[in-house]
Formats: C-alpha cells, sequence, structure tokens
C-alpha cells in the first residue's frame, strides 16, 4: 500500500539496532533504543496498527528510555565487552 | 513446561488461512463491534471486551512484574533511603517540563477516556500519565516532585487497578451473567450502552495499574541506599 515509507521506517529501525549493539557507552544506547522505538512506532502506524505504534511511541520512546537511564546509575556507563 | 510442548503443536501454522482467527472469528469482531457495544474503535471492543479476561491477565502480569521490582529493589528503612534525583540547574529544562507535565497529563486523561473513538485505551493514557510523573521526578527532584505523586501512593495505585478490573468480573457474576459479561451490569441500561460503560471501567482500571506499576518501577530504581552518586 505504502511501500516505500514502511521501507524507509524499516532501515531506520535497523540501523538504529545496529547501532544500540555497536556504541559502547550505554548512556547513548539508551537515547538510540528511545529513537529504535519511535521508529518502530512509525512503522506500526504506517502498517496500519495505530493503537500498537501508540503503546509503543509511549512505552519503546518513552519510558522505557528513563528507567535504562536510571538503571545505568546502579551500574557502569561503559560496556565492557 | 510439558504441557506446553505437548498443547504446542495443536496451534495453527503462522499466517494459516484455515485457522479460526483468520476465518469467521475476525469477521464476526468487525462486523459486530460496534452493534454490541456502541464503540467505532473495534480495537478497544475486542481488548476489553471480546477478549477482557485476556487483558485482566495483562493486566495482573505487568502488576506482578512491579510487585518482583518492589521486592528486588525497595529500601524497607527509610533512613537508609537516598536519592538519585534532584533538581535540574538548567532554567531551560525547568521550565519546558513545567510547562509541558500539565499539557501530557490532560492528554492521557483523554487518550483513556476517549479510547471509544479513537485510538488509544488504558493502557497507552496510562503510560502517557506515568510518562508526565517520570519527567516531573526527573526534572525537579525526587523531592519536589512528592506533592503531585507521592511514592506511597504507587503500589495502592496499582493494588487499586488490579481490583477495579477484577471487582468488574465479579459484579458481573453477582448480577447473574459469566465474568466480565457487561451487558449484566445491574444498572438499567440498554445493553450496548452498558458494554460501553463496562469497558470504560476496564480502561480505567488497566490505566490505574499502569500509572502504578510504571512509577513504582521508577521509584524503586532511584531511590537506593546510597544517595546521589558519581555523575
Amino acid at each position: 500500500m505504502n511501500g516505500p515509507i514502511t521501507a524507509l521506517f524499516f532501515l531506520l529501525a535497523l540501523i538504529a539496532a545496529i547501532a544500540a549493539l555497536k556504541v559502547k557507552d550505554l548512556l547513548a544506547v539508551a537515547v538510540i533504543l528511545t529513537a529504535f522505538g519511535f521508529f518502530v512506532a512509525l512503522l506500526y502506524t504506517a502498517l496500519g496498527a495505530i493503537d500498537v505504534g501508540f503503546n509503543e511511541a509511549v512505552l519503546g520512546a518513552g519510558v522505557t528510555g528513563v528507567l535504562f537511564v536510571v538503571a545505568i546509575h546502579h551500574t557502569q556507563r561503559r560496556s565492557i565487552d | 513446561m510439558g504441557l506446553l510442548l505437548v498443547a504446542g503443536p495443536g496451534l495453527p501454522a503462522f499466517g494459516d488461512p484455515e485457522s479460526a482467527a483468520a476465518g469467521h472469528v475476525s469477521a464476526h469482531f468487525v462486523e459486530n463491534a460496534y452493534l454490541d457495544s456502541h464503540t467505532p474503535n473495534i480495537v478497544t471492543v475486542i481488548i476489553a471486551d471480546y477478549r477482557g479476561f485476556d487483558t485482566l491477565g495483562e493486566v495482573v502480569v505487568v502488576f506482578v512484574a512491579g510487585l518482583a521490582c518492589l521486592f528486588l529493589l525497595r529500601r524497607s528503612n527509610p533512613q537508609q533511603t537516598g536519592h538519585l534525583l534532584r533538581r535540574t540547574d538548567s532554567i531551560i529544562v525547568d521550565l519546558a517540563t513545567r510547562v509541558m507535565t500539565p499539557i501530557i497529563q490532560v492528554f492521557a486523561l483523554y487518550v483513556i477516556f476517549h479510547g471509544h473513538y479513537s485510538p488509544g485505551g488504558g493502557f497507552q493514557g496510562g503510560a502517557l500519565f506515568a510518562g508526565s510523573i517520570l519527567l516531573q521526578r526527573v526534572s525537579q527532584g525526587h523531592e519536589n516532585s512528592q506533592h503531585t505523586f507521592s511514592r506511597h501512593l504507587d503500589t495502592p495505585f496499582a493494588i487499586a487497578g488490579v481490583l477495579i478490573f477484577a471487582g468488574l468480573g465479579v459484579v458481573t457474576l453477582l448480577a447473574g451473567g459469566n465474568y466480565l459479561q457487561y451487558d449484566q451490569l445491574p444498572l438499567g441500561l440498554r445493553m450496548d450502552m452498558l458494554r460501553n460503560l463496562g469497558i470504560l471501567v476496564a480502561e480505567v482500571g488497566v490505566a490505574f495499574a499502569v500509572v502504578g506499576t510504571l512509577v513504582s518501577i521508577f521509584d524503586d530504581l532511584s531511590c537506593t541506599g546510597r544517595g546521589i552518586p558519581r555523575d
């Protein structure tokens, strides 16, 4: 139906996911993961699942980012592996 | 676990056009959702009415996750409790969050109560409301944000949400229907309006549980025994 837009969001989400795996600074990873959540939310919306996209936008791109940042404060900021 | 392994192959294959969900069940939902409950948003009807028992299970799962965080992370002795969060020094962050918080909260309430007509509902609205409280916790510091939503309120909120949803089922049972059969509510309205109302009560229960659980997890994480750590 709207192939190019869906493919674009899918590609952006893929890039964000790979970047989150490669970056060593965990605080940056938390921010990249919220970006991933936002792109996935856009993807759901483009595919017509608006309720699911809404949920992902609020939880994946909002609340989990804050929870990750607070959890990182309990450990070290840099990833070892 | 063994039971799951035995029962697993009996499920229809992924994308199977012959399965019940792809056949008559979905068509029944699409055709009857508005007639049954006077609610244009079919997603809301399916989540809160046709599959209300599923959603009750989801709410309980969310609540149990919050309880697990509580038992693992919360410090019981208030003297030892330090806070990770203090008020921000930036005037821009301070002002922006002060303006944004009430707007987000009003929008969250709109999402909860307008879930019948537009995308949204208890989960989304509750998560938005919790997000606004977390925004205030992060920007204004833990102490200053207590008067909007005290950390002693979050677990009672979660419990109240689960009880509202489960209690609604008990009310329909007492009125002579099945569990969560909203058209048996003893209010003397038309059947579709009763189901409409039942969905609203269920959504409010879900929202309470989500707000309480998310804020509870955040508070358990941010209140450590160590006080403000190094940057």
